[in-house]
């Protein structure tokens, strides 16, 4: 017997709890499943399967939960009032609904995760307590409110975790299976557990029999039927969703293949545009800055595209040329005849090059290098170039090549050139005349053969050394006559240059200098002889200052020698006297012989002879020489010589001659000098070409009609001079390579500068 | 001996030279001193001894001719004698015309020139003995009353004393007196002697 108010003890057959899990479960991966297709699926078929999902999915949480109720033993019979069975099931197939909606929207926040877990575990909640209510026992159900609030919440958590999962898994990848086989076997356990717990909130009082009406009993029969039933449906549920799934994955394979393809296609296309819009562009910029005219004509022969060269070369532009009573080909070709012969190359357009004479916007004809190009659609292209400019230049060049060769041809010297490789490229007629050859004969190198064998070394060298260093050169070499003579010839080339000062190589002109060599020598010669002559002149001028300069030393000799006489000869006899005057006489004796020597230097007729030469040396040599010279003449002498100073090569006997004749003339300048000191300062210093002398006197100087001639020969300024002096002394000089020139004194007199190479 | 108060100047440019005559001067017993140019000559103090100068026609600065010139001019009596490396005839007639002792050409023997020394400081001796002479007597002549200088000037030019007064319009014992007298002051022993006197003091050198 059962005892009002005392709960009935249920128990649970485990069988059926086992059975309500594994419904649990297979709902829950039917749920995460079909979340994945409603996610991917668009319009009525999404409303196919959000509908079909949560009608599957429905039954399924339906029939774990009515299945817990059945694993509910009482120990009373216990039917179901099947409307309510029937509302609780709708109400989880609405939940199941709005739970695939939110997990299938394109984004999950806390809002909607907190929104769609509240509503679905209402539904739940609704679906689980409206099924309880289905129960139709001799009982009164009541329930614990703790237990029921918990449920509820756990309905929420649940629903929430639900949500989220089903959010994260519904996309396809890899390991979704497996991860929905766990997710859903944890889902499956949760919703047990809110189940049973919600289960265990009801507790159940004896009470009078319940109303029977629409109730039924559940029969085991039936109960296996709802649970094979439900799994049949979830199964299929799960399989349609597979299917569709893969169906779906490999349409999206294929849409993905056909995209990449497009995309493939579309940047081929791209590039191919590219490439186009850059051709064009290459095109276009040619077109329009190439200084060459482009003239694009139709099949009918008219300008349909002419390039800014054109525009600029003719005058016209395309504007222009497009008005109607405008005919640019009577423009440019006047002539009808000409006009019809161009328009014939038009048609032609043979590709071959010709020269038209064009009459331009001004007026001016100008001389175009033109050709006609065919084109496939029946057009033709004109290329052409204003080539006027260049004619002209060519003609010029022509003309002027013409003229030089008549010139070089009538020219009284031999004119040759070469070109940048050195071989000669030209020679004019007079060379060929006197060489008596044939112009190929000498072209190239073949004009060395004239040159004499001796000379041909040398002549090359220079030439050779000069062209590498694009210099100036002036040589001379003996080249054969016609009649088999070596004449001389004086040879000057010089580098020439084209307009734009590129090296172009030589030219050269030869003149036969045999006459003139042969006049130079004997001017040489006489000009020795001269010299010499001059040399004894001056020796016979200077007689007089050298015997006293022999006799005094004499003097002093014979003095001293009767002085040691005396003293010798004195009471008592003074020795140390005696042995000082015969020492002074022995160095009188020296300084007369010293004298003698330095004569015969200057008197001996030797050819030049070239040494290291110190200048400053010369100077004194021949100071001593003119030391009487100078005291006679009251004549003041300073020396500045510079120490150091490089020697010179030269003839030491011939630079003396110089110096004592630019010293004597000094004096002589200075004889007459009454009001002023007669000063005569010789200096010596280092020059940047050598070694620089210099004598300057206070004499009357040089007047500038003197100063032209002075050294010139048989000019002279001296009652009894011959005039050589300077003459020779300059070519004494010339000869050492140096220079002689006189110039003003700072106040009074002359100063004569002697420069001398210094020895290399 | 006369000579020891007696000196001998050289002008020399040549040292060597200058050396070998002092030399030569002394060793037989003369003063000497050398000079290398005319100015030192002339800057020098000289005793008024009788003297000679030995003199290098060639110096330096001015030649010895015209330094011969200079020293007549600036009256400066000094026998000169010249020597030279290389003389020329003109050059030595000009030189013995100015009153040279001697030209001698080197080289020269020594005993020329010596003997030329010699021979120049005994002229120079007895041109100062004359000169001395014509100072004492010139001393004398200032004593002479104008008078008397007139009366002395004719007495030499041979005029008598009768001549004389009527020339000058006094009388022949005032002639007389004047003679006298001047004759007392001019120190005369005798007619001849003022005559000689007289010739004497014309012919000193006119300044």
């Amino acid at each position: 017997m059962i005892s009002p108010n005392t709960a009935l003890t249920g128990s649970y057959d485990y069988s059926e709890v086992a059975r309500s899990i594994l419904i649990a479960i297979a709902a829950s991966y039917a749920a995460l499943d079909l979340t994945g297709r409603v996610t991917v699926a668009r319009g009525r078929v999404r409303l196919a399967w959000l509908s079909g999902g949560a009608i599957a999915m429905g039954i399924g949480i339906w029939a774990m939960h009515f299945k817990g109720m059945l694993a509910f033993r009482l120990p009373v019979p216990v039917e179901y009032h099947w409307p309510t069975v029937l509302a609780s099931l709708l109400v989880a197939i609405l939940a199941s609904a709005v739970a695939l909606y939110v997990a299938s929207r394109q984004k999950m926040g806390p809002v909607e995760a907190l929104t769609g877990g509240v509503i679905m575990a209402c539904g739940i909640a609704g679906m689980h307590y409206i099924g309880m209510a289905a129960m139709r026992l001799p009982a009164i159900t009541q329930f614990s409110a703790l237990l029921v609030t918990f449920s509820i919440l756990f309905a929420i958590l649940f629903s929430m975790a639900a949500l989220l999962l089903a959010f994260d898994l519904r996309e396809e990848t890899k390991w979704t299976v497996p991860r929905r086989l766990g997710s859903a076997t944890v889902m499956g356990a949760a919703v047990s557990a809110m189940h049973y717990t919600g289960m265990a909130a009801a507790s159940f009082v004896p009470a009078s029999p319940p109303d029977l009406s629409h109730a039924v009993s559940i029969s085991p029969v039936g109960d296996y039927g709802l649970f094979v039933a439900t799994l049949v449906v979830l199964f299929a549920a799960i399989v349609t969703s597979s299917v569709d799934r893969r169906a779906s994955a490999e349409l999206q394979r294929r849409n993905q293949e056909l995209e990449r393809r497009v995309a493939e296609r579309t940047l081929q296309l791209e590039a191919v545009n590219h490439e186009l819009r850059k051709q064009k562009e290459v095109f276009q910029k040619i077109f329009e800055n190439i200084p060459v005219m482009i003239v694009l004509l139709d099949h009918g022969g008219r300008h349909e595209l002419v390039n800014p060269e054109w525009e600029r070369t003719i005058g016209w532009t395309l504007k222009e040329i497009r008005e109607p009573n405008l005919d640019i080909f009577a423009e440019a070709f006047p002539d009808l005849q000409y006009r019809q012969m161009v328009k014939g190359d038009i048609a032609a357009s043979s590709n071959e090059w010709a020269d038209l004479k064009v009459r331009v916007r001004d007026g001016r004809v100008i001389d175009v290098a033109a050709t006609f190009v065919h084109l496939s659609d029946g057009s033709s292209l004109f290329i052409g170039k204003d080539i006027t400019e260049w004619k002209r230049t060519q003609a010029e060049l022509r003309e002027s090549e013409a003229r030089f060769r008549l010139v070089a041809d009538s020219a009284p010297v031999m004119i040759w050139m070469s070109g940048t490789d050195k071989l000669c490229t030209y020679f004019n007629k007079p060379w060929l005349d006197f060489t008596g050859r044939s112009i190929d004969r000498e072209l190239g190198k073949g004009w060395a053969e004239g040159v004499h064998p001796e000379d041909l070394r040398s002549c090359m060298v220079t030439y050779i050394q000069s062209f590498d260093r694009r210099e100036e050169f002036r040589m001379e070499y003996r080249l054969r006559r016609h009649d088999g003579e070596y004449r001389w010839v004086l040879d000057i080339g010089v580098p020439r240059f084209n307009p734009d000062g590129s090296f172009a190589g030589y030219i050269g002109s030869c003149i036969d200098v045999t006459e003139q060599r042969r006049a130079e020598e004997r001017l040489r010669q006489t000009q020795r002889d001269l010299a010499r002559v001059a040399r004894i002149v001056i020796m016979g001028e200077l007689t007089a200052s050298i015997a006293h300069e022999i006799n005094q030393p004499l003097a002093a000799v014979a003095t001293n020698a009767s002085a040691s006489l005396h003293w010798l000869a004195s009471q008592p006899p003074n020795l140390d006297e005696a042995r000082q005057a015969m020492a002074n006489a022995m160095n009188e004796a020296d300084r007369a012989s010293d004298v003698i020597k330095r004569l015969r230097t200057l008197l001996q007729k030797t050819p030049p002879q070239l040494q290291a030469v110190n200048v400053n040396e010369v100077i004194r040599d021949v100071l001593a020489l003119v030391h009487r010279e100078l005291i006679t003449g009251g004549v003041a002498t300073r020396t500045e010589l510079a120490p150091d100073l490089p020697t010179v090569l030269g003839d030491r006997v011939q630079l003396q001659q110089v110096l004592l004749n630019l010293i004597m003339n000094a004096v002589d300048a200075m004889i007459t000098i009454k009001d002023r000191p007669r000063t005569l300062l010789i200096k010596s210093a280092i020059d940047a070409e050598g070694v620089m002398v210099e004598v300057q006197d206070s004499g009357t100087g040089l007047d500038p009609e003197q100063a032209s001639r002075i050294f010139d020969s048989f000019f002279t300024t001296k009652p009894e001079g011959i005039g050589m002096g300077l003459s020779i002394s300059r070519s004494i000089v010339e000869a050492h390579g140096g220079r002689l020139r006189a110039e003003p004194g700072p106040s009074h007199g002359a100063v004569f500068q002697v420069i001398l190479p210094k020895a290399a | 001996m006369t000579e020891a108060q007696s000196i001998v100047f050289v002008i020399d440019d040549d040292a060597a030279v200058r050396k070998a005559l002092d030399s030569l001067i002394r060793s037989v017993g003369l003063p000497v001193q050398v000079f290398g140019s005319a100015q030192e000559f002339l800057q020098s103090k000289r005793p008024n001894v009788p003297s000679v100068l030995v003199l290098d026609i060639r110096l330096p600065g001015i030649s010895g001719l015209d330094f011969q010139r200079e020293l007549t001019e600036a009256n400066i009596t000094i026998p000169i004698i010249f020597i030279t490396g290389h003389g020329d005839i003109p050059m030595s007639v000009r030189a013995m015309k100015a009153g040279a002792v001697e030209f001698l050409e080197k080289p020269f023997k020594e005993q020329g020139l010596l003997d030329a020394i010699h021979l120049a400081l005994e002229r120079d001796r007895t041109r100062r003995e004359r000169e001395a002479e014509i100072a004492v007597l010139q001393e004398r002549e200032k004593l002479l009353t104008p008078r008397e200088h007139e009366v002395v000037r004719m007495v030499v030019r041979g005029m008598l004393n009768k001549q004389i007064a009527a020339e000058l319009g006094t009388a022949e014992n005032t002639v007389k007196v004047h003679r006298s007298r001047a004759m007392e002051k001019m120190q005369a022993q005798s007619l001849a002697d003022l005559v000689k006197m007289v010739e004497r003091l014309q012919s000193r050198p006119t300044r």
